[in-house]
Parts: C-alpha cells; sequence; structure tokens
C-alpha cells in the first residue's frame, strides 16, 4: 500500500544510507519496504492510542553533522562518575575520540559498523540469520515479528547508520559498565542506533543506553532497535537513562530472548523528552529464568512517556518481576501498557506486575493498562496499579518536624521513586541516578 | 509559654472542642486525660498545626503569639513537637536522612548553620543510646516495619533529637512494655528543664509515676471539665469517670 504516509517514513535521506553495508542491502530493502507498507500510527491505532506523533510525522528530519561535540559535552552527558567503558554516538555516527579505548579482555566491543563490515564479530552470523528470516515462514519470531508490526523498528533496519556490538565473553564477570551514550545535535536531526548484546555463557555484566541531547539542539527524534541475548547461566543488567531535552522524541524497541537458567534486569529511566515511546519485548524461552523490568518515570511540563512491555513466558519454572513506578506533575502524561502472556507450558510461572503513579498536579494523567493473559494452569501471577496523590498524612509528619512543605514533598516523592533506583545491582549508576533524581526533583542531598 | 484560650474547634462540620483553657508555663508538665472520643489528639493535631480542622472560636498562643495561621514547620521551628498516637510509616526514607533534614531545616528556619555530618551522627547516636534503640534503626525507613513500641520510642527518640521547647506526648505510653515506659520516661525526663513544658496526654495514670505531672486535666466531650494535681490521676485509676460526669451534671 502506497499512501501519502509512506513518504513520511522515508526521513533521514534513506536512500543514502542504503548501501553502507552491502552485505545487508536485501534485509534492508526488506525492512524499507514494511516500514512504508505500514501506515504511520495515529492514535485510532490501539497500540499508539495515547501517543501523539503529530510532531514526528510533520516534521523534516536530517542526519546533522558530527562535529562540535566536545569531551566535555560528553562528560556532561554522560551518566558518570565511575569506573566504566563508554562509547560516544553523535546523530548516530561512532566517535572513536569522544569514546573509550575498546579492547577489553572479557567483552568484545565493536561499533556496529566495523562490525558488520569487517565481520570480525563471530556473532554477526545471527543478523545474517536475522536477514534470512525475513521471509514469511520464519516472521513468528523476535523482533522480525515485531518489526512488521513495529513499523519504527522497520524503519531502524532499513536505515541504522552505526550502533554498537557487545559480546560479554563466556564466563567472563565484567565489572566495568559499558555506557552507549547517544547524542542529538543540532536542529531537527533524527538518527536510528541499532545495538546487538550478547551475554554469552556464564557471563555477568552491566549495560547502559543513554540517550541525551547537546547544547541547543531544537528538536530530535532518536529511533533505537537493541537485541539482547541472554544465553544460559549469564546474569545481564541492562538501564536505560532517557535524558534528551523537552522537544526530543525518542522511539525504542529493546527485543531480548533469555535461555534457561539466567538472569536478566532491565531499568527504564524516564527523566527527559517530550515524547517518548518504549517497547521493550521479553522473550523468556528457558527454565528456570529470572526477569525483572522495572522503570521510573519523572515527567513534568508536558512530557509524555508510553511505556509498553510485553514479557513472553514460554517455558516452566521462571519468575519475573515487574515494578513500574510515575511521578507526573504539570501537564505530563504517562502510559503503562504491560503484558505479560503465560503460554501453555510455562508452568510453575511466577510472575507480579506493579505500576504506580502519583500525580502531582492535577492536570497530570496516567493511562494504565495490565494485561494479564495465561494458558498454563498451575501459575502464581498478579498484577496490581494505583494512581494517587502524595499521602497527605506522611506529608505532615515530615512537616511537623520542621520540614517545610515543598521540601517534605521531595522527599516523599523522591522515596516513591528511588525504590526503583535502589534495586540497581551496580553501585556507581545506581547512587548516580539517585543524584539525578535529587537534582531534579529539588531534594537536598 | 503555651496558652489555649476558648478553643473551639469542628472536624467536617461536627464540633469537636468546645472552648478549651489551658496555660502552661515554662517547667511544667500537663497531663491531659479523658475517654475515649474526647477530643484529647484533636487538640494535639491543632497545637501541631495539622490540615483538616476548622478552629471557629478562640486561639493558642505560643510564648505570646498566635501560631494559628502558622505552618506545622514553622510550628516546630518555634519548639513545639508532637509525639503521635499513630506515627506514619514513610516507607523509602531512611531516619537518618529524615532527621538532618528535619534537624537542618529547623536551624535554618532560625538562620543557624546547618549540622555538618559528622557532629549530627554523633548527637543522633548518644540520643540513640539514651533510648536505648539500635543503630540499625538510622538505616531504616521511617517507622517502617516497626513495632507498636518501636514506633513510640522512635517519636521520643526524635524528640531528644529536636530538643523542642514545648512536647505534646499523644498517648506515648499505649502499647509498651514496663521496660519500654521507663525508656520513654527516662527520655522525657532528661529533657525536662525549667524552659521547657509538656502536655502528656495518656489513659493511665502508670506513666504519670515516672513523669510526674504538676497538673492534670481531664477532657469530656471537648472541654476541660476539671483539673487538680497528680493525685487526681490516682483517684481516676481507682473511680473511672463516672463520678465527674455526675460532678459536672450536678454543677449544670
Ligand atoms: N476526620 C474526622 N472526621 C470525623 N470525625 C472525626 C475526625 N477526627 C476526629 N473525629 C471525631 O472527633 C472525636 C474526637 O477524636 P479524638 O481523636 O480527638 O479523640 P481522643 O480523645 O484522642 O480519643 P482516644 O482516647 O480514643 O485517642 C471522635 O468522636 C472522633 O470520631
Ligand atoms: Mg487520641
Amino acid at each position: 500500500m502506497s499512501s501519502p504516509t509512506a513518504e513520511k517514513t522515508m526521513m533521514f535521506g534513506l536512500e543514502a544510507t542504503h548501501d553502507r553495508f552491502p552485505s545487508l542491502i536485501a534485509l534492508r530493502t526488506k525492512a524499507l519496504e514494511i516500514a512504508n507498507g505500514a501506515s504511520f500510527p495515529t492514535r485510532k491505532d490501539e497500540e499508539w492510542r495515547y501517543t501523539p506523533l503529530n510532531l514526528l510525522r510533520d516534521s523534516a528530519w536530517t542526519p546533522g553533522n558530527h562535529a562540535g561535540v566536545t569531551a566535555a559535552d560528553v562528560a556532561s552527558a554522560a551518566l558518570g562518575d565511575f569506573d566504566q567503558i563508554i562509547l560516544v554516538f553523535v546523530n548516530g555516527a561512532f566517535s572513536a575520540e569522544l569514546s573509550s579505548p575498546l579492547e577489553n579482555e572479557a567483552i568484545e566491543i565493536l561499533p556496529l559498523s566495523s562490525a558488520i563490515s569487517d565481520g570480525k564479530a563471530p556473532r554477526l552470523g545471527e543478523l545474517a540469520a536475522v536477514e534470512e528470516s525475513f521471509s514469511p515462514v520464519a516472521a513468528h519470531f523476535g523482533v522480525l515479528k515485531k518489526q512488521a508490526m513495529h513499523q519504527f523498528a522497520a524503519l531502524n533496519t532499513a536505515s541504522f547508520t552505526d550502533g554498537a556490538f557487545l559480546r560479554l565473553k563466556k564466563n567472563q564477570v565484567v565489572d566495568r559498565p559499558i555506557q552507549l551514550l547517544f547524542l542529538s545535535q543540532g536542529a531537527n536531526v533524527g538518527n536510528c542506533a541499532r545495538v546487538y548484546v550478547v551475554a554469552e555463557e556464564g557471563s555477568k555484566g552491566t549495560i547502559m543506553e543513554t540517550y541525551a541531547s547537546v547544547g541547543k539542539t531544537t528538536q530530535s527524534f532518536s529511533n533505537a532497535v537493541v537485541e539482547v541475548f541472554v544465553e544460559p547461566n549469564a546474569f545481564l543488567e541492562h538501564v536505560k537513562l532517557l535524558k534528551e531535552n523537552d522537544r526530543a522524541t525518542h522511539i525504542g524497541l529493546t527485543e531480548v530472548h533469555q535461555s534457561a537458567d539466567c538472569t536478566y534486569k532491565n531499568y527504564c529511566i524516564n527523566f527527559g523528552g517530550l515524547t517518548t515511546r518504549n517497547d521493550l519485548n521479553v522473550n523468556v524461552n528457558g527454565q528456570n529464568a529470572h526477569t525483572r523490568l522495572d522503570g521510573v518515570v519523572c515527567l513534568d511540563k508536558e512530557q509524555h512517556v508510553d511505556n509498553h512491555t510485553r514479557l513472553d513466558h514460554a517455558q516452566p519454572n521462571c519468575e519475573s518481576y515487574e515494578v513500574y513506578k510515575h511521578l507526573l506533575d504539570d501537564s505530563a502524561t504517562a502510559v503503562f501498557n504491560g503484558k505479560i502472556f503465560v503460554h501453555q507450558d510455562a508452568q510453575k510461572t511466577d510472575a507480579k506486575q506493579t505500576n504506580k503513579a502519583i500525580l502531582l498536579s492535577n492536570k497530570a494523567t496516567m493511562n494504565t493498562k495490565p494485561q494479564l493473559e495465561i494458558f498454563a494452569d498451575d501459575v502464581k501471577c498478579t498484577h496490581g496499579a494505583t494512581v494517587g496523590a502524595l499521602e497527605s498524612s506522611m506529608e505532615f509528619y515530615l512537616q511537623s518536624r520542621g520540614i517545610p512543605a515543598q521540601e517534605a514533598r521531595a522527599i516523599l516523592v523522591y522515596a516513591f521513586a528511588a525504590e526503583v533506583i535502589e534495586l540497581i545491582g551496580h553501585e556507581g549508576i545506581r547512587t548516580e541516578l539517585s543524584k539525578m533524581l535529587f537534582t531534579k526533583l529539588g531534594v537536598k542531598q | 509559654m503555651l496558652e489555649i484560650q476558648n478553643l473551639h474547634a469542628k472536624v467536617e462540620d461536627k464540633e469537636i472542642l468546645k472552648g478549651i483553657n489551658l496555660t502552661v508555663n515554662p517547667g511544667q508538665i500537663h497531663a491531659i486525660m479523658g475517654p475515649n472520643g474526647s477530643g484529647k489528639s484533636t487538640l494535639a493535631n491543632i497545637i501541631a498545626g495539622k490540615d483538616g480542622y476548622e478552629v471557629t472560636a478562640g486561639d493558642i498562643l505560643f510564648e505570646g503569639e498566635s501560631i494559628l495561621e502558622m505552618a506545622p514547620d514553622e510550628r516546630a521551628a518555634v519548639g513545639i513537637f508532637l509525639a503521635f498516637q499513630y506515627p506514619v510509616e514513610i516507607p523509602g526514607v531512611s531516619n537518618t536522612y529524615f532527621l538532618r533534614s528535619a534537624v537542618n531545616a529547623i536551624r535554618r528556619a532560625r538562620e543557624e548553620k546547618e549540622m555538618d555530618s559528622l557532629s549530627f551522627m554523633n548527637m543522633i547516636k548518644e540520643k540513640l543510646n539514651l533510648l536505648h534503640l539500635d543503630n540499625d534503626l538510622l538505616k531504616r525507613s521511617v517507622n517502617e516495619g516497626f513495632s507498636g513500641g518501636e514506633k513510640k520510642r522512635n517519636e521520643i527518640f526524635q524528640m531528644a533529637v529536636l530538643e523542642p521547647k514545648l512536647a505534646v506526648l499523644d498517648e506515648t505510653d499505649s502499647g509498651l512494655d514496663i521496660d519500654a515506659l521507663r525508656v520513654v520516661a527516662d527520655g522525657v525526663n532528661a529533657l525536662r528543664d525549667q524552659d521547657r513544658g509538656f502536655l502528656v496526654i495518656t489513659h493511665y495514670q502508670r506513666l504519670l509515676n515516672y513523669i510526674v505531672p504538676d497538673f492534670v486535666h481531664i477532657l469530656m466531650d471537648g472541654k476541660i471539665v476539671k483539673s487538680g494535681g497528680k493525685e487526681l490521676a490516682l483517684q481516676l485509676e481507682e473511680k473511672g469517670y463516672g463520678w465527674i460526669e455526675e460532678e459536672v451534671l450536678a454543677k449544670a
């Protein structure tokens, strides 16, 4: 179907980047077809009902240039201050100068572009397999199926310029987190980042994506796809921090595949942006796997965040916990749509989902839709949602001890949101995110 | 230091306090006793500045100034403290953080220098010992998962830290075992001096063996119907409230 909206998906001069990776031409051509074939999501689409994309649709986007970002910009945009490896991408292009040295014994770290063109990465076979599986037959699996449903993922496949390839090697424990910093700079820049992460058998580590704006960025659009494979007995913590300016649009799809006996923990920290949509799909394909999906949304003004999570429990004896907390001030709006599918074979699944919102203004809005679909009979699944104002009795308690009303509220909202941040295992990330939250809420440390 | 003058107050259109007069001078301990629902907590909450009460007549003066228009934190800053009958749990806020925020907020309001963390911690540890409380209480969230008795001790611990000029204790003795009762009383007595006043709300004479009051007032149906010395508490213990009701009726 070629409709007027089809042109709108051809942002970023797709033709130009089309032949950047000759080995991917077939894949990208197909993806472009999908992207163009789908109509632009509107609020009539159930999955996009609460998330307005007019700005995205009605603006012209350019790839931008890659110059002018300094080490100081990186220092202020990246989450510091702890021992880590940072990879910096400016408007979608990898910057070796701004990044840490990539050599590492325990983990293979490559800009995706070199991983693709050098064929260095053994795991790239899988990306190629992804390419082949673009046949309708194989379209039942993972990201491809979603790509057909999620045109932004297809758009990403068609037009990503770079990204990261991370491979935590077998049985290696990586203490230093890897932070992928995606910076938008300049007017009306739009870019697609693609990330591919494998935590090999028995490995352990922490990865982080940070999306930030530099300088006087006016409008920007970042469209990311992150694929994560967690192999047996691996342990992976994955933090996504969104701190773009309040004119930025972000759409991100994270597709996770968990094997048996592994642990995957995802923390989605929404501290910025104008319009954000995160899709997080976790496919639990092995037994005895542990999953945590947690999120904090802290917004004000006209900010909007839409978190869609989907957990597919396909195998028995797995447990998953999910806690999303929202703090909404001014006219901010948030959406939480949490799907949990417990498939027929997934007996003894233990799945808990909670989402809570505190509305700090009567113009703030929370839309929440938990969705449990259970096809197995011997499972424990619960979900719960609360939306409300701050507890006045707690506020009075703090005030009666001398703490002024505004500070009392800040302390209470901090405590509410910090519960999620406190779950993060990596101390440096945890501490720095707590500090960010303190600053954001105007709480004294 | 505290003058309650003809105080009338309503909650949701229901008149609860019907003309209370009470003066607490520096150095004095006043006990308030009275049946359930007579308005004791209402009075305590209004002194501390809780929302939801409408003062329809009268005034409360603290050191000569009306406090009715003051926010609760401003009242704390001038030296008013309420130990709650039912302390709330505040998940996610550690006791240390909470207390340091309180101490420093009060110091800022008084235009004093904030306390550095070392002197703060030293001071806190000293007060913990005074209340026989465990160090790990500091790391825990305010009142979260505390037993009834621990919550009450935590109130007195906070009082010891903030050193108010006027402390209102609302049934701090309820739910305490004998040892905890003594500890709480020690906490109060340690703070007792010629400049400080206490308003102790209780149902039991027992507490007053440890915290010996200068005056005992009986609050019934929103009014102080009888005042006396510490022996009044003993009489109550023995005879209940019936004879006072009769006395009131006879006078009317
Ligand atoms: N928010 C409210 N709405 C309606 N009635 C209220 C409210 N708060 C208090 N009251 C009523 O006011 C009266 C006095 O309550 P208060 O808590 O002051 O009693 P008390 O003397 O402290 O009792 P107790 O000894 O049981 O603690 C009670 O009848 C109570 O039900
Ligand atoms: Mg009471």
